[in-house]
């Protein structure tokens, strides 16, 4: 009794990872879960008034039941005023208020301009339409979501840590390309695997977009502080965001672990631990959750070795700096690190050769530090073992380069939930997926999810259907 | 002997004491949620939802896997309901800064030239700062920041929730909008381009002074009841006097300060 008491306890704490067994039945995969009952526009969980969709096209019927009670929880008017600010970015016009108005006085169900689910669906495409405003609003979506926009200006390469050394990178790139995929109704997965222009411009007095190649050609040596560095990787070698300057130098860090870290925030919508094992064990204090071996990171098991001396930054001109130190990171078991280290330590060197304004060493100088005495450059032996150091998107899914890491995320289908996710929030006013805890269950997102993939992984007409929702009029 | 017996009814003591301790059993799910009482206590209005359910160890997994702090979504579970449901309900976005500048410039206020960006020059304060008030233009430019205009450098979005600061100052910008938003002599009409329909502005004001329902659905962007044009037409002439004014121009001045500000806030 106490026993099963307890595991209801650790249920209702969420931890059903250690309880399992919960109500007598095993941990399962909620995918799939309730889906389809939501698509028919009911909750499964909500004790609503009676209400009717119906899938003809023609929405909701607010007198079904026998005493003709109103659904008061349909709100039209509201519902387009929050699409209009989402994907206009203004508030609707007195003509939209005014035609909506009349129309859910008349209540039709009849697909003029008498019904106000015609209308509302009508005005809400037309939104998307809006080809200037629609695209100023998905740009601005991104910026929020990869926190990127303006200019920043670092150190390039390894250069001394001089005011000469200075050059600037455009922060609106990577928003622009996802906007601009998003805008545009294309292939969302070629945010990861477009191989050439990359780097778009998008002018917000217009609302027009033009292409943009990273690669500018300019060579560290013949480059300038007026400089706005590229990537340095040839068109055709890109990974769409993934080899973005702006992105690469907005989220530089030791280890680059911050770009490898935000890019399962952004677009697995997870934090670390980004995989887990279908049998977790608990190995001293700490839960060890990750489907990779233990000891397949570097550690003081198998510690790292280097031919010294390390590089280590100038700081000064004419000041060549290097250092002895054989001083390594232990990402420990037993101190709880291989969880998260497991996959990080995997994902991370492949951006390592990206310095500070996103500009790549082609000759595999790693531009990131490693935060040991004299902050060297890190190497592989810092994240991984010899023998055991190709890199990966996750356990089973090696990706020696990046793009075969570009390919393996667009083949992922916790990315394109993500995607809906984020689309999601953003519609229903939601904060953040990661950093709000504003989480979206599999159950809730998954028809989105699959529309979105049966579609092409069309952005625009996934979020065409994500604001016309039976559940979206709905307050 | 004797020491021996105390040892008996020590350990019967302990026993005892034991079985009087506090267990963790829970008591039984249940399909219904018990009604809080207190201070933040509220009755639920017909038609909310009521129910609510345990979470299925399908949900579970999926919170546990993607959240991280047990106790904070236990927290919010009991507070909103299971996630299932909030997740499918509207909630409240901090206004973004852009689009605060678009709507009042589209409802009639002169606001200069947007987009207003970190680099942006405001436009210089009319007299001196402390003594005159300030139009919406210079409020909503030399406030920007407490408005929230994002600070992608410090590699943050745009805030999504209202702050008391950037509440306030919501509120300050939409008052001092109040001023401008009704531009026509008779301080009636609504003509910003957002407000007409067929080349002609909305009423906000009648004859009478009493509120139109158009001109409210103008300001607010969705259709106004009853009772909002009923409570506008009763701040009109329940205002105080403002120097310069008169009673039902400070009070068209408030209900449209007051809309704006009850409206606006959230997306």
């Amino acid at each position: 009794m106490i026993i099963k008491a307890r595991f209801s306890t650790l249920c209702a704490l969420g931890l059903s990872a250690l309880a399992m067994g919960c109500d007598g039945s095993s941990v399962q995969d909620s995918t799939g879960s309730a889906g389809s009952q939501h698509g028919s526009g009911a909750n499964p969980n909500l004790s609503l008034p009676s209400y009717q969709y119906r899938p003809d096209g023609t929405g909701i019927n607010n007198n079904v039941t026998a005493v003709g009670t109103t659904d008061l929880t349909v709100d039209y008017s509201l519902a387009l005023r929050t699409a209009a600010i989402k994907l206009r970015g203004d508030l609707p016009t007195m003509a939209e208020i005014k035609r909506l108005s009349a129309a859910v006085k008349a209540n039709l169900s009849d697909g003029s301009e008498n019904d106000p689910s015609f209308v509302y669906r009508d005005i809400v495409k037309s939104f998307i339409n809006d080809s200037p405003r629609f695209s100023r609003q998905m740009v601005v979506f991104w910026r929020n979501q990869l926190r990127m926009g303006g200019t920043l200006m670092g150190d390039l390469a390894d250069l001394p840590l001089t005011a000469a050394n200075k050059r600037t990178v455009s922060l609106e790139t990577a928003p622009t390309l996802l906007g601009r995929l998003a805008a545009e109704g294309k292939d969302m997965r070629l945010a990861f695997t477009q191989t050439t222009n990359n780097c778009p411009m998008y002018n917000a007095a217009t609302g027009v977009f033009t292409d943009g190649n990273c690669f500018t050609g300019a060579a560290v040596a013949g480059s300038n502080t007026a400089t706005n560095m590229g990537n340095n990787i040839p068109e055709g070698q890109q990974a769409g965001v993934l080899t973005n300057p702006g992105f690469m130098a907005q989220y530089y860090s030791n280890f680059a672990f911050r770009r490898a870290r935000l890019i399962n925030e952004v677009f697995a919508c997870t934090r670390y631990p980004a995989e887990y094992s279908s049998k977790p064990q608990v190995i001293g204090s700490a839960l060890y959750s990750s489907p990779w071996p233990t000891n397949s990171v570097t550690n003081a098991d198998q510690p790292p070795t280097y031919a010294t001396p390390r590089r280590v930054q100038q700081m000064a001109q004419g000041v060549t700096l290097t250092t002895q130190t054989k001083e390594y990171v232990d990402f420990s078991l037993q101190a709880g690190c291989m969880g998260c280290h497991t996959s990080l330590n995997r994902r991370a060197p492949l951006f390592a050769a990206f310095d500070s304004v996103g500009f790549m060493n082609t000759a595999n100088m790693w531009m990131v530090h490693s935060p040991v005495t004299d902050a060297p450059f890190s190497q592989i032996q810092d994240y991984l073992p010899a023998g055991n150091d190709t890199p990966a998107w996750k356990f089973g899914v090696p990706t020696p380069d990046l793009k075969s890491f570009g390919k393996a995320m667009a083949d992922d289908t916790q990315v394109a939930r993500c995607f809906m996710i984020r689309a999601w929030n953003d519609a229903y006013s939601r904060d953040d997926v990661v950093n709000d805890l504003a989480l979206v269950p599999d159950s809730v997102i998954e028809e989105m999810t699959q529309y979105f993939i049966a579609n092409n992984y069309n952005m625009k007409m996934a979020i065409e259907k994500l604001y016309t929702d039976p559940n979206f009029v709905r307050f | 002997m004797f020491k021996a017996m105390l040892r008996v009814l020590g350990v019967a003591t302990l026993v005892g004491s034991a079985a009087c301790l506090p267990t963790f059993d829970q008591p039984n799910a249940k399909n219904t949620v018990d009604s809080v009482s207190g201070p933040d206590s509220v009755t639920p209005a017909t038609g909310d939802p009521a129910a609510v359910r345990p979470l299925t160890p399908a949900e579970q997994t999926t919170i546990w896997q993607m959240g991280g702090d047990p106790a904070l979504l236990a927290d919010r579970a009991n507070n909103e309901g299971p996630i299932t449901v909030s997740s499918q309900r509207h909630s409240c976005m901090k206004m973004k800064y852009d689009t605060m500048g678009r709507l009042l410039m589209g409802r009639g206020v002169a606001m200069g030239t947007l987009p207003v960006m970190a680099n942006t020059t405001c436009p210089a304060p009319t007299g001196t700062l402390a003594t005159t008030s300030q139009n919406a233009a210079y409020l909503y430019c030399d406030s920007r920041l407490t408005l929230g205009l994002p600070q992608y450098g410090a590699r943050l979005s745009e805030a999504t929730a209202i702050t008391s600061g950037t509440g306030t100052k919501m509120m300050d910008l939409y008052a001092t909008a109040a001023s401008g938003i009704v531009n026509n002599a008779a301080f009636t009409t609504l003509t910003g381009p957002n407000c007409m329909v067929g080349g002609v502005g909305t009423v906000l004001f009648n004859g009478d002074n009493t509120c139109n329902a158009d001109g409210i659905s103008c300001l607010q962007g969705y259709q106004a009841s009853a009772d909002q044009v009923a409570l506008c037409s009763r701040i009109v002439t329940q205002a105080d006097v403002t120097g310069g004014s008169d009673i039902v121009t400070s009070g068209k001045r408030l209900a449209v300060a007051v809309i704006l500000a009850s409206t606006q806030m959230c997306e």
